[in-house]
């Protein structure tokens, strides 16, 4: 399906009574099967947008609307968290399962697709323990498994590869360009990294700071599949340069912002 | 030089050198002796030590029997109070005012608390007046309860009741208040509905504080139950104590209150088994 962002703004009211806008009239579209990658300097509101893509928050103006026909059983979104967000008192199988469980999978089928799924992420072996017996990189592996599993039309990330360190993170990246060119879901995904999403992305949204719009969306020229090995195409360097340079101005800019409290 | 060897500098004679001087102490690993001890069986050798300095002393009339008679009488006396037939009724009977009171106060608390913790409504009606009740000592309305109640067992189980519903609400509450707002937001985003979400977010969540809860509200069932026996009943563990106290007989008023501290003793092992049994996983996070 498309997600069509029409005219969206987002607020929130501050303790004075005023308001904060965070999200500020935003538009964009995201096409089926497409993967996006959004950057922009902390505070801007992505997790903001995330929410509201997420059927967490409606928005104050303007509308989100998912078009096409549906091709997925499952939720329109799902989303995969940065700190995992799985249920600690579940097994690694019961927390992937838990989308199938909340529509009524019955339990031998849900426990399947849920084993098929960390197959998938090579974390079968794991099925039957807890989370907190994990490393980061593997709970994450069940976070990406519990969102497919779940069977969404769109697959929204939250930086969900930055709590886990350096090395972890390009297996992550290298794992998840390999599962997503099998599934091709619509994808947006939320980082600090440029690297990363050029990495990763067929085109990248950058965002300005609070109240946050889009202020420039780039292609990524790259052909699929994609290995690591864009890193030495000098195109990489160029577009990494040029990202920096719309990040850097807005990043200062946030950081002024939040040392004068305003947040 | 090559560039695979690093020459290794040769150090003068004369160069200071500082090292330092660390606590062999601090990485020393315990020895046998501490380990004994520290076992489960080895756990009991305090306790052993002290009833048989207490038993020396006693024979040796070092410590007055008036009022510190020898372990070994209050055995006897134990068993006598069993082998006559004494005892275990009373125990009966005190043991069924501590589950009654227990449930009394801990079922209705434990709804109320989860009912705090999912509706402000509720939490912003209902907190002040647990908030104006709970520093009463509860056994100071114990003669209100006997002017309610009568006499026998009924105040007694009403006390225990109030006395183990103010743990089993707080915890209730701040328990379901303190559940994992991400885990309330992940499951809303895959589709849970707010009946799914109580049972199979906010209700496991909870569950080990409301199960601490739980636990505390056990205790003071028991405190409770033997209060109000000291001071309103006839019959009871409680009222057995407090009667040899009255007449005088100290070694059965010693022999019921180990019964007593066995009764504590029983509740706090099973409680700690259940809770190490079902909520390992509060040991780690998410």
């Amino acid at each position: 399906m498309r997600i069509e962002i029409d005219n969206v703004a987002k607020g929130y009211p501050r303790a004075d009574g005023s308001r904060l806008s965070v999200v500020g009239s935003l538009s964009t579209t995201i096409e089926a099967q497409e993967f996006v990658c959004v950057i922009g300097p902390s505070g801007c509101g992505k997790s903001t947008l995330l929410g509201l893509l997420g059927g967490l928050r409606r928005p104050d103006d303007g509308e989100i609307r998912f078009v096409g026909e549906r091709s997925a059983a499952g939720p329109l979104t799902s989303i995969v968290w940065q700190d995992y967000a799985l249920i600690p008192w579940r097994s690694i199988v019961d927390n992937v399962g838990f989308g199938l469980e909340l529509r009524g999978v019955p339990a031998g089928r849900r426990r399947e697709v849920a084993r098929e799924h960390l197959a998938m992420m090579g974390i079968e072996a794991f099925a039957d323990n807890k989370p907190h017996e994990l490393s980061g990189g593997m709970r994450q592996r069940a976070g990406i498994a519990r969102a497919l599993a779940s069977d969404p039309e769109v697959l929204l990330m939250d930086e969900p590869f930055a709590a886990v360190d350096a090395q972890t993170r390009t297996l992550l990246q290298d794992e998840l360009l390999q599962v997503w060119s099998r599934h091709r879901k619509t994808v947006l995904f939320i980082t600090h990294s440029i690297e990363e999403a050029l990495l990763l992305a067929d085109r990248i949204i950058v965002l300005g700071p609070r109240p946050t719009r889009v202020v420039e969306e780039i292609r990524v020229p790259f052909p699929r599949p994609r290995t690591r090995d864009v890193e030495l195409d000098p195109r990489f360097t160029e577009l990494k340069r040029h990202l920096w340079g719309q990040l850097r101005d807005a990043t200062l800019a946030a950081e002024w912002a939040e040392a004068k409290g305003d947040r | 030089m090559s560039e695979q060897s690093v020459p290794t500098q040769e150090r003068a004679a004369d160069e200071p050198v500082v090292r330092y001087a660390v606590d062999p102490r601090a990485e020393r690993p315990p020895g046998r002796g501490f380990k004994l001890l520290s076992s489960g069986l080895g756990s009991m050798v305090p306790v052993v030590v002290v009833l048989a300095l207490w038993q020396a002393g006693s024979m040796a009339g070092l410590i007055d029997k008036t009022f510190f008679p020898a372990p070994s009488e209050c055995v006897q006396a134990l068993v006598d109070l069993f082998s006559s037939g004494e005892l275990l009724p009373n125990v009966g009977i005190t043991a069924q005012r501590i589950l009654l009171g227990f449930l009394l106060g801990v079922i209705p608390a434990t709804l109320l608390g989860i009912a705090m913790g999912r509706s402000r409504w509720v939490r912003v009606l209902i907190d002040p007046l647990i908030a104006i009740t709970y520093p009463i000592p509860v056994v100071a309305i114990l003669p209100l309860l006997l002017v309610i109640f009568g006499t026998g067992g009924r105040p007694i189980v009403v006390l225990a009741g109030i006395i183990s519903f103010f743990p089993a609400v707080v915890n209730a509450m701040s328990g379901v208040l303190q559940v994992d707002e991400r885990l309330i937001q992940m499951a809303r985003n895959l589709g849970a509905g707010r009946q799914q979400i109580l049972w199979k977010i906010v209700l496991p969540g909870a569950l080990p504080s409301i199960f601490a809860g739980i636990r505390l509200a056990a205790g003071l069932a028991l405190l409770g139950t033997i209060a109000g026996e000291f001071l309103a009943a006839s019959d009871g563990v409680g009222s057995m104590t407090w009667r040899y106290w009255q007449i005088y007989q100290i070694d059965n008023m010693y022999a019921t209150l180990a019964v007593i501290a066995a009764m504590g003793f029983f509740l706090t092992t099973v409680t700690l088994r259940v809770q190490r049994r079902f909520f390992s996983w509060t040991e780690g996070q998410s």
